[in-house]
């Protein structure tokens, strides 16, 4: 597969998975993605290899993002003080605000864990190399998010 | 219950993947993306500090195509990597060599020349020769489309070098239209610069010299009949650069780095005779304490480390609140190293510190921690770096 249909298969869910793990420009996380992969076309000629690669840096890029640069609290972060911005606007219009808002608020791994696990629909095994950590972290991660989840919308798991 | 709790997950991720729509002008972004980045790679990335902050904090750049400076160096002087540079960007045109005695501290002699064709992507580079190490600088800028309503680019200049020179060059490219460049002061100054036509060169190069304490706040571009057509702002404020003299003798920090405030809130650190960092703060945080300037940010610490970002590879250095008497670095691979602070003289309101990195360590990786301790040794802050690239796990080629 060349690079453009590679691009024209995958640019939007790229897009989708910036923004589902909390880009506030998913646009420009996918961009700077495929960038990175077309710099890299010639070592990733398999197609599997060029996804799995341009999903990791969805989500190491999205990672840097959220973390922005350099120190950004004086003290350990207090949720109840985060301001969601435009992306809060959108999730309390939705169906799901609640539980999408909830996730929102989840550590950033067990967030990751369960998009990559509910949404894309990936293994145990392709999230650890998406994330860049084992397969057991990545259980721990899912299974502790999704237990906050629970915890958050009162629910008896 | 857990299933029921998936299925909400699953059904409300779909829904809200829908919000996130993509771009028609995604691709020519990705591949004008890949161009400058391929740019980057062509030499090391090691660009003098001071030239950096030079290039990024001098003048609102505004890039043909929007992007941000975008800039492949090299600087040393061993092995000679400014001729392969050179080599990679053969010039279009003439080069354009600029020989000022009085460019103290930051070279005495700058060349710039074009390279590349609107096909292949047009770039724009500089090299400086620093006279007090014999070494020598040397970027290549890219050029994006120019915009429609735009008629000048600003690539670099030595009017961030601090102290004040005796005086000051700001150089970059102009459309055809430009029949005259300009730097100006808002109390009626004004310094007429040079348009370079000569040489076969795709596009003219503008340069303007000012002196080194002029309080200049814009460039300005106008056509043949004076109308204006562009002014490029200037956002160092200018009482930075207009002040010769730091104030008192500065502060000296481990790692042979130190600090010194001119004017107000002028920062800079110097380390073995150059500069090794700005924090001048734009013209917005004219007259405002240090601390206050970091309150604005939410940052507990400004922080140069590491390599691309401190004097050398080697070292960190920075400021952090008064309330803040330890830093503590850990980096990814499990090393971690301190330092003490100490309160700076100024009445700025924050304390400095600075140390050297464990060999080998890179506090840029992703996975490293800033913390803040108070006196009697509790945290007060914690902050994860971001990372350039995940480094522990890169997709495997197959």
């Amino acid at each position: 597969m060349s690079l453009t249909e590679l691009f024209a298969a995958h640019y939007q869910p790229m897009v989708r998975l910036a923004g589902l793990l909390g880009a506030d420009d998913p646009e420009d996380i996918a961009q700077e993605a495929f960038a990175r992969l077309h710099a890299r076309r010639g070592r990733l000629r398999e197609h599997g290899a060029a996804v799995s690669y341009v999903r990791s840096t969805v989500c190491n890029l999205t990672r840097n993002r959220l973390r922005h640069l350099k120190l950004v609290r004086q003290r350990p972060l207090d949720h109840s003080g985060v301001v969601f911005g435009g992306e809060h606007a959108v999730i309390t219009a939705e169906k799901h605000g609640e539980l999408l808002a909830a996730l929102n608020r989840l550590p950033r791994r067990q967030r990751e864990a369960l998009v990559l696990r509910y949404w894309l629909d990936l293994s145990e095994q392709e999230i650890a190399d998406t994330m860049g950590v084992s397969a057991g972290s990545v259980k721990t991660h899912a299974s502790r998010g999704l237990a906050a989840l629970g915890r958050s919308l009162k629910e008896e798991l | 219950m857990n299933h029921d709790l998936e299925g909400r997950l699953r059904e409300a991720l779909d829904e809200r993947a829908q919000v996130f729509e993509a771009s028609p002008q995604a691709w020519p972004r990705v591949q004008a993306r890949a161009r400058r980045a391929r740019l980057r790679r062509w030499t090391a990335l090691t660009l003098l500090p001071a030239l950096a902050t030079a290039c990024v904090v001098a003048l609102v750049v505004v890039m043909p195509g929007g992007g941000g400076p975008d800039i492949s160096a090299s600087t040393t002087k061993a092995d000679d990597p400014i001729a392969e540079l050179s080599a990679e960007n053969p010039p279009v045109g003439e080069i354009l060599s600029i020989s000022r005695p009085d460019f103290v501290g930051v070279g005495s002699t700058v060349r710039i020349w074009f390279s590349g064709s609107t096909r292949d992507h047009e770039r724009l580079c500089t090299e400086l020769r620093d006279t007090p190490t014999g070494g020598r600088t040397a970027f290549c800028q890219p050029m994006d489309p120019w915009k429609e309503k735009q008629f000048a680019w600003y690539a670099g200049g030595t009017d961030t070098a601090m102290p004040a020179p005796q005086e000051r060059l700001a150089y970059g490219a102009a459309r055809p239209e430009v029949a005259a460049v300009t730097a100006t002061t808002d109390d009626g100054q004004s310094f007429p610069g040079t348009l370079h036509r000569e040489g076969g060169r795709p596009w003219p190069i503008w340069t303007v010299l000012f002196p080194g304490d002029a309080p200049v706040t814009a460039i300005v571009f106008t056509d043949e009949a004076g109308q204006v057509l562009q002014r490029l702002p200037r956002t160092i404020p200018w009482d930075c650069d207009g002040d010769r003299t730091p104030v008192g003798t500065g502060i000296r920090l481990p790692g042979g780095v130190s600090a010194h405030l001119h004017a107000e809130n002028c920062l800079v650190f110097w380390h073995r005779g150059k500069q090794a960092g700005t924090d001048f703060g734009g013209v917005a945080a004219r007259g405002e304490p240090l601390s206050v300037r970091m309150a604005k940010q939410k940052k507990p610490a400004v922080i140069w480390g590491g390599p691309g970002q401190s004097a050398t590879g080697g070292l960190w250095y920075g400021y952090t609140g008064k309330e803040t008497h330890k830093v503590e670095l850990r980096l990814n691979d499990g090393r971690q190293t301190s330092a003490q602070t100490v309160a700076d003289p100024w009445g700025q309101g924050v304390r400095f510190f600075g140390g050297k990195i464990p060999k080998g360590g890179d506090p840029n990786l992703d996975g490293a921690v800033y913390l803040g301790y108070d006196a009697a040794g509790g945290e007060l802050w914690r902050e994860v770096v971001p990372g350039r690239e995940h480094p522990s796990r890169p997709p495997t080629p197959r």
